[in-house]
């Protein structure tokens, strides 16, 4: 087994030409390279797009109740019949017909996408900010320090943390910023592992200590040799992270202690559709198929830059 | 062996007490008070209140009443083990009910939709992933990881009511019920969809571990050395490989104990299941703390106990670590 | 290729034996991403009964691949061509292509293998007990208590202490060079008629390398086992060896007794070799202040020169030599190379024997 890895090696190394190759102009041509990724990338943009100009595409502003409009509306005459939720009707620029409520279920759909990839970005950012400086702190400064930071991390990391999340929203409301603050204290954990281990084990590295016998300042050691050695794994990490945090976001919100209406969330609306699915199953396909749809492509998307990046790993 | 389950029990207990102290002081550090609900109490009877459930006292002596009466033993004449009862102290929503009474109905209930999902999960992601690991890079390998993409991707309040969706239209379409949506009890059949979509995520994720970890097993040097004796590969596959690949696994069903635990509370509420789940949203809901405090405090004793368990049986597994 | 070369029979003096392990044009290549890659072409040679046999070559040169793929232990994406023919009390096996339930019959019984990295080659999840009898209640049927017995006496033939003990421990109690004589000793409770060891020593400490070398050759004689011997290193060569065959870019550069290949050595890569190992006078001082090194780089197997793959890094090499392969040619009895260049004199080596 070793020397079939020695012999392919062997043959790679010099087949390719000896002119250098940036670690990213490389990882950006295996990403490339991947198809599911690079379609995934452009699924998610257009949904994006979509959601980001949903109020050009709907003339229904999203808190409106259509069918309460049209008793004092002679405009929303269509409307007129409590016969909801409404089917998808092009006719009246209802693309996903109404949802459960009766309110335009395109712009509410819209509106989730927009919520659940901003709770996602938001809360893994807060997450890669405790996780990186914490995880550098500790494996820089090693030995007791670290012994300690790493056992709180171990202990927290025990912790059921759903339920203390959904505990920290039954007691302080459903408030947006307490929810960023809850995953993200949460997704933080492994990002510091990551990052300390890392930081350990650049730190004692040849290159780094080659540099430094070199005369190196340590400024440039880690602007140089440590984070671009960073930013890798953590960057996989992240785009990992962000689906997890998305899929947190609809639980609570699919339980009721999420987003409060009339704002919406992907979760919410997929918790109503499923009360409706005997007679109105639109409201639950859209929200539904909306949400795996972005969670298939964060995934693909975190596969593909974790092959780009790490290609020992493959 | 007995220096590792020391170290494992010292990080379960101080993770035991952060829950139990941070469940108590997030509920006593909420804004309000858990009587003001609806419309203000007069305040004769809002003091009653309080000082029939303890809230009168001083934060800190609560909190060491609340604990010190968590766990009683009581011995009955006639047998040598103690009796241990759990006392959550008494519900906030449901006046003329203990906290304890709900965990003890629901809990019979969890546990055994809990159990069957391991198991299932277990049976189906190891069976699958050693399969793929075996074909790899064959319709059965492709097959076996697209599900199991989907299985993790996919939450199971999405799966659940989907499959509630493809049940009802089959059964519109062709007048077959192939199972029964909701509910709990009445019929063995009413477990299949809810043991399903609780254990999926769970199949997924094993199925993909056993799957990377025998492949790593079977590219190993002593599975060389195995062929290198002439065991037939069956052979090869149980004694040798198998041990090994299943390793991870050991080491996974804590975490899935916590996801499975987690699931169950929305599969409850999806397939209408009298779980503690259920309980629990709804104390969530109602915003009944003492409630919310008690199951969080159950499954978070569940949990740690789950891990320690995991370690344990992860220990007498492995020879290198059961030496040590 | 065409395959002029006649091999006689190496065992002069003795009565006409036939080899235990005769191949013919064996051929291995990989599939990989970038496209397949030959790493064993044409190989042409014969092992006899109780022979030990050097195969010399640096990494990539296909020494490990040849012999795996004779023990059909290939990684997935390789795969064998040509002829390799056990024989086995008069009777042939074809091992190229054979089924994997017959092969089982054969690996671990009448031919085994070792390899290089004692520490990861035996399963750390069962007892050396379990490991060992499960080659005897294979292959001999043995029941447990037999097996046990025989188990631990192959332990005592190569010299573990405490034996019985060690029975009863896992891999990870015992030191890398106790390891490697539990794999030894598996390897020979058939009492194999072929034994490959792949870089048995590199892995350890120089002490324990000699100890399980002259173990390795100890135990030669008690069972008529023919070995080969994979490695890197001419010393381990020296000290063991009947004779020698040495491995460039996938092919036999050269075939010699082990006195030929170190004091009359016919191929420039062989001489190269030679020339670039350090040696010691007998005052300690080196002889050379420099050590030669052969120039350039070792072959690119994806894309091997169309003549010999050594030219590019020979002083001798002609314009022929880029454009023909040169095949191997025995010039004497037992001495064999695939060269086009003259025969050298003794004398020319830089630094001849000591």
């Amino acid at each position: 087994m070793t020397t079939t890895v020695n012999t392919t090696a062997s043959a790679t190394t010099t087949s390719t030409p000896p002119k250098g190759r940036s670690l990213w102009s490389d990882a950006g041509r295996r990403f490339r390279g991947n198809k599911l990724a690079v379609a995934s990338v452009f699924v998610l943009a257009f949904i994006v797009i979509l959601a980001a100009i949903a109020p050009l595409l709907t003339p229904w502003p999203y808190d409106m109740i259509l069918n309460n409009e049209a008793l004092f509306n002679p405009e929303y005459e269509a409307f007129n019949d409590a016969n909801f939720p409404r089917a998808p009707d092009f006719v009246n620029s209802l693309w996903f017909g109404s949802g459960v409520n009766d309110r335009d279920l395109f712009y509410r759909s819209m509106i989730g996408v927009l919520i659940s990839l901003a709770v996602g970005l938001t809360a893994s950012l807060v997450a890669l900010l405790i996780g990186v400086i914490y995880g550098s702190v500790s494996g820089y400064f090693g030995g007791r320090v670290d012994q300690i930071m790493m056992r709180i991390v171990d202990i927290i990391y025990a912790l059921p943390f759903m339920f203390i999340v959904i505990l920290l929203m039954v007691m302080f409301g459903r408030n947006f910023f307490l929810m960023f603050a809850a995953i993200g204290a949460v997704e933080w954990l492994t990002m510091a592992r990551i990052v300390r281990g890392q930081t350990l084990s650049l730190k004692s590295r040849e290159f780094v200590s080659a540099a430094r016998a070199s005369g190196v300042s340590s400024f440039n050691i880690i602007r140089r040799h440590i984070i671009p050695n960073l930013l890798g794994p953590v960057i996989v990490y992240v785009t990992l992270v962000v689906p997890q945090v998305i899929l947190v976001e609809s639980f609570l919100s699919f339980l009721g202690l999420g987003v409060q209406e009339p704002m919406t969330s992907l979760g919410v609306l997929i918790s109503e559709g499923a009360k409706r699915l005997e007679d109105a199953p639109h409201t639950l396909l859209f929200p539904a198929s909306i949400l795996a749809i972005i969670l298939f492509c964060l995934n693909f998307i975190g596969d593909g830059l974790r092959d780009a990046l790490d290609p020992k790993d493959r | 062996m007995v220096r590792y389950f020391l170290s494992r029990l010292l990080i379960a207990i101080p993770t035991l007490l952060a829950v139990i102290t941070l469940s108590f002081f997030l509920v006593r550090a909420a804004p309000g008070n858990p009587f003001d609900s609806e419309k203000p109490l007069p305040p004769t009877i809002r003091a009653n209140l309080d000082a029939k459930y303890g809230l009168d006292k001083p934060v800190f002596e609560q909190f060491t009443n609340y604990v010190g009466g968590l766990v009683k033993f009581s011995k009955e004449e006639g047998s040598w083990l103690p009796t241990v009862t759990l006392d959550f102290g008494p519900s906030y929503q449901y006046k003329d009910r203990t906290v304890t009474y709900f965990i003890q109905a629901g809990f019979p209930v969890s546990l055994k939709l809990g159990l069957m999902a391991i198991a299932i999960a277990l049976v189906i992601g190891v069976g699958a992933g050693s399969l793929a690991a075996l074909r790899q890079n064959t319709w059965m390998d492709y097959t076996v990881m697209g599900f199991s993409m989907t299985g993790i991707t996919v939450p199971n309040f999405v799966v659940g009511p989907i499959l509630q969706l493809i049940v009802i239209s089959i059964l519109s379409a062709t007048a077959v019920q192939l199972v029964p949506i909701t509910g709990w009890g009445d019929s063995w059949k009413q477990a299949i969809m809810p043991v399903f979509v609780l254990a999926l995520p769970q199949i997924a994720y094993i199925a993909r571990q056993t799957r990377g970890s025998m492949i790593e097993v079977l590219r190993s040097n002593y599975i060389r050395t195995a062929r290198a004796k002439g065991v037939p590969e069956r052979t090869m596959i149980i004694r040798h490989a198998l041990k090994a690949a299943l390793l991870p696994i050991v080491s996974y069903l804590g975490p899935a104990v916590a996801a499975i635990t987690t699931g169950s509370v929305v599969v409850e509420k999806i397939f209408r299941i009298p779980g503690i789940g259920t309980h629990f949203v709804n104390g969530a809901l109602n915003r009944d703390y003492t409630m919310v405090m008690g199951v969080v405090i159950f499954f978070g004793a569940l949990i740690i106990i789950a891990n320690l368990i995991v370690d344990v049986l992860y220990g007498l597994l492995d020879p290198r670590v059961r030496a040590a | 290729m065409t395959n002029t070369n006649q091999i006689p029979n190496s065992n002069i003096g003795k009565e006409v034996v036939s080899p235990v392990l005769s191949v013919k044009d064996l051929t291995v290549s990989f599939r990989t991403n970038d496209g397949p890659v030959s790493a064993v072409n044409n190989m042409n040679f014969e092992i006899y009964p109780g022979d030990t046999v050097g195969v010399v070559g640096e990494s990539g040169s296909g020494k490990s691949q040849t012999f795996l793929a004779i023990m059909g232990l290939l990684a997935q994406n390789g795969e064998a061509t040509g002829s390799a023919i056990l024989n086995i009390e008069g009777k042939d096996h074809e091992l190229v292509g054979m089924d994997l339930n017959r092969l089982n019959k054969l690996r671990g019984s009448k031919m085994s293998m070792i390899f290089q990295d004692p520490m990861t080659s035996l399963n750390p999840y069962l007892k050396i007990s379990t490991q060992m009898c499960e080659v005897l209640r294979l292959h001999q049927g043995m029941g447990k208590a037999a097996a046990q017995q025989k188990a631990l006496k192959f332990l005592d033939l190569v010299r573990i202490p405490e034996a019985k003990a060690r029975l009863n421990q896992y891999p990870h109690e015992l030191s890398g060079g106790m390891r490697q004589r539990v794999m030894i000793a598996m390897s020979l409770l058939c009492e194999p008629a072929l034994l490959i060891a792949d870089e048995p020593t590199t892995a350890l400490d120089v002490t324990v390398q000699a100890q399980v070398l002259r173990l390795l050759h100890d135990l030669k004689t008690d069972f008529n086992t023919a070995i080969v011997l994979i490695t890197h290193d001419l010393g381990v060569v020296a000290g063991v060896c009947d004779r020698v065959q040495v491995m460039y870019g996938g092919r036999l550069a050269e075939i010699a007794r082990v006195d030929d290949i170190f004091y009359n050595p016919q191929h420039p890569y062989t001489r190269g070799l030679l020339e670039s190992t350090p040696r010691l006078n007998a005052d300690g001082s080196s002889k050379h202040a420099d050590l030669p090194t052969i120039k350039g780089q070792p072959p690119n197997l994806q894309n091997l020169p169309a003549g010999c793959a050594f030219a590019p890094r020979c002083d001798h090499a002609t314009e022929h030599c880029q454009k023909e392969i040169p095949t191997l040619r025995y010039f004497n009895e037992n001495h064999a190379k695939a060269c086009f260049a003259e025969g050298f004199s003794q004398s020319t080596l830089l630094h001849g024997a000591d």
